[in-house]
């Protein structure tokens, strides 16, 4: 497979040359590799040999009309998502092309992090419309927020994400809640050699054992039944994983078979061997987790090959206001509303907020703001969904004096008890979930409520 | 006055980043507009459709390419230009363009300038 057929396909079809140049750079260090354009007949010739995914159009071309090209593509391939590209004061015309099939469109000057959070967009959309997952615009977002990256650390991520993406080995990706590990792994994916095949992504915390056993083998041993499975839906592509280590032990046996051998032993009329590449996330510890033989070792083996670490949303402290304004700017879309900016206030508390729930968090705050407000300016004022003073510490959490109060004068066995009792009935019953969310094995629960039981009797 | 002109942090970025290729290219693409402009002015019959729908695609090209690089008096001085309409005067037209070669020449110069005397 060449590499034009691996990665799915962008065109820049720009006449200025030093225009063109300066995009190519821009996308080039983003990990796009666009292939150019300087006249609208070239672009009708490179369009029809090599089928593009994503055009970048620059309305104002020196041949042709550019809203004529737009509409010459979208009738030959109304599924290619187009970028139109024009200058300010020209707006109207850019209206006009989206009303004509036009995707997005961008105003010179373009700003580095817009052009690459729009390709970005246009590719994503691109790939997961035929993803049966249809339209996610919060993890299509969490895409975008990816190839935001000024901080060292995720610049860091990108060029190991480019590296990833050319391996066809298993990826393991860590990183606390909200970090954007699906969305990396979506990434990787659309940067790899099974771009064009599916991107399935299963939760192993699913708390309903059979529930996770039928949505990653299926239940059946038709092939109709088998067909559903996820294992089926992926053949080519990419299966993801998220908290393998929740996966329960006759599972995890049979995923093991499944990598080992390439078919399922228990879908036996499955003829054809199974073809995909695993890409696992977890915000647990994989190598603790097989330590406390929570995950097979063997399996660990399998899955843990290439590593992968996101930071948190703290540690990328000069990509938050740029990821702010790109999140509000999408938000502001989805709910019809016109903002435009954030007010230095408003981006001084957000850099003082502690972001426990990174990329979720923000979002949601923003989301919040943006319901509740009207634009075009994001003010200190609307977001009043972060506390008022900045948050403590992470590592030394002041107990409040309810909590402070109903613990006092118990032993550490009871608090134990305390604290896994209210984790189980803060997850409605999920062992699996109560544990992640403690950090500890679900047979670690298990043992405790057993010894309980026999304190109690 | 370059600082007036000029978004130097922004042109500094773009110039980074694309390297001495850029320079050269941002260089030859003004020089090549500035002749488009000038043979339009010695145009006799500027107004002849084919040559005004030729100088508007060159000034809007030239305000993009402006506007990228954070020149702001070309962009202006593009912008006049392109909204002076059909029925001007020929002297007002040529006013105009004037103003545009001065700043694109301007603009090079910048340019050309910009990473060798350390600004």
């Amino acid at each position: 497979m060449t590499i034009a057929q691996a990665h799915p396909g962008l065109m820049l079809v720009e006449d200025t040359p030093s225009l063109q140049m300066l995009y190519r750079a821009v996308l080039n260090k983003a990990g796009f590799k666009p292939f150019c354009a300087s006249t609208g007949e070239e672009a009708v010739r490179l369009f029809s040999a090599r089928k593009p995914s994503v055009v970048l159009l620059d309305l104002g071309l020196p041949d042709r009309d550019g809203l004529s090209l737009l509409t010459e593509m979208l009738q030959a391939a109304p599924e290619t998502r187009v970028i139109v590209i024009t200058a300010n004061g020209s707006v109207d015309k850019a209206v006009e092309a989206t009303r004509k099939g036009a995707h997005d469109f961008l105003v010179k000057p373009l700003g580095d992090v817009r052009l690459v959070s729009t390709v970005a967009n246009a590719m994503t959309e691109y790939r997961t419309m035929s993803d049966k997952q249809g339209r996610d615009p919060a993890h299509a977002q969490l895409c975008q927020s990816t190839f935001i990256a000024r901080s060292a650390p995720m610049r860091e991520v990108q060029s190991i994400i480019a590296a990833l993406a050319r391996s066809s080995a298993p990826v393991f990706i860590r990183g606390a809640s909200g970090t954007g590990k699906k969305a990396c792994a979506s990434i990787i994916h659309l940067r790899s050699a099974r771009a064009s095949r599916p991107f399935v992504a299963v939760d192993c915390a699913l708390p309903d054992p059979h529930a996770l056993e039928a949505a990653l083998f299926g239940t059946g041993t038709s092939d109709g039944e088998a067909g559903a499975s996820a294992l089926h839906r992926v053949q080519g592509g990419t299966l993801f994983l998220r908290a393998p280590e929740m996966l329960p032990a006759e599972l995890q046996t049979r995923l093991l078979c499944v990598l080992d051998a390439g078919v399922d032993p228990d879908q036996r009329s499955t003829r054809a061997p199974l073809d995909f590449r695993v890409i696992c996330a977890s915000r647990n510890d994989p190598q603790q987790a097989m330590q406390a033989q929570q995950l097979r070792d063997d399996l660990y083996y399998r899955l843990y090959v290439l590593p992968l670490t996101l930071p948190p949303l703290d540690a990328r402290g000069e990509d938050l206001p740029l990821l702010a304004e790109h999140f509000l700017q999408d938000i502001a879309t989805q709910e019809a509303k016109s903002f435009t900016r954030i007010a230095p206030d408003a981006k001084a508390r957000l850099q003082r907020h502690d972001w426990k729930g990174n990329l979720h968090e923000l979002r949601n705050i923003l989301r919040q703001a943006v319901v509740l407000h009207d634009g075009p300016e994001l003010t200190a004022a609307m977001l009043s969904a972060l506390p008022d003073a900045p948050a403590a510490s992470p590592h030394t959490p002041p107990a409040p004096p309810d909590l402070d109060h109903a613990l006092s004068g118990k032993t550490l066995a009871e608090i134990e008890a305390f604290a896994i009792r209210a984790a189980i009935a803060r997850h409605g019953g999920s062992i699996p979930r109560a544990a992640q969310e403690l950090d500890i094995a679900p047979s670690t629960i298990y043992r405790r409520r057993n010894d309980w039981s026999d304190q109690d009797a | 006055m370059l600082s007036t002109q000029f978004d130097m942090t922004l042109l500094g970025s773009l110039l980074e980043m694309g390297g001495e290729g850029l320079r050269v290219q941002l260089i030859a693409d003004l020089r090549h507009a500035e002749q488009e402009l000038e043979t339009c002015c010695m145009v006799e019959r500027f107004a002849e459709d084919a040559s005004t729908q030729h100088m508007a695609q060159v000034l809007h090209s030239l305000r993009g390419l402006a506007m990228t690089i954070g020149a702001h008096q070309l962009t202006a001085a593009c912008r006049h230009a392109e909204e002076l309409g059909d029925d001007v005067s020929r002297e007002a037209l040529v006013a105009s363009l004037s103003q545009v070669l001065q700043q694109s020449a301007s603009t090079r110069d910048a340019i050309s300038r910009y990473g060798r005397q350390g600004s």
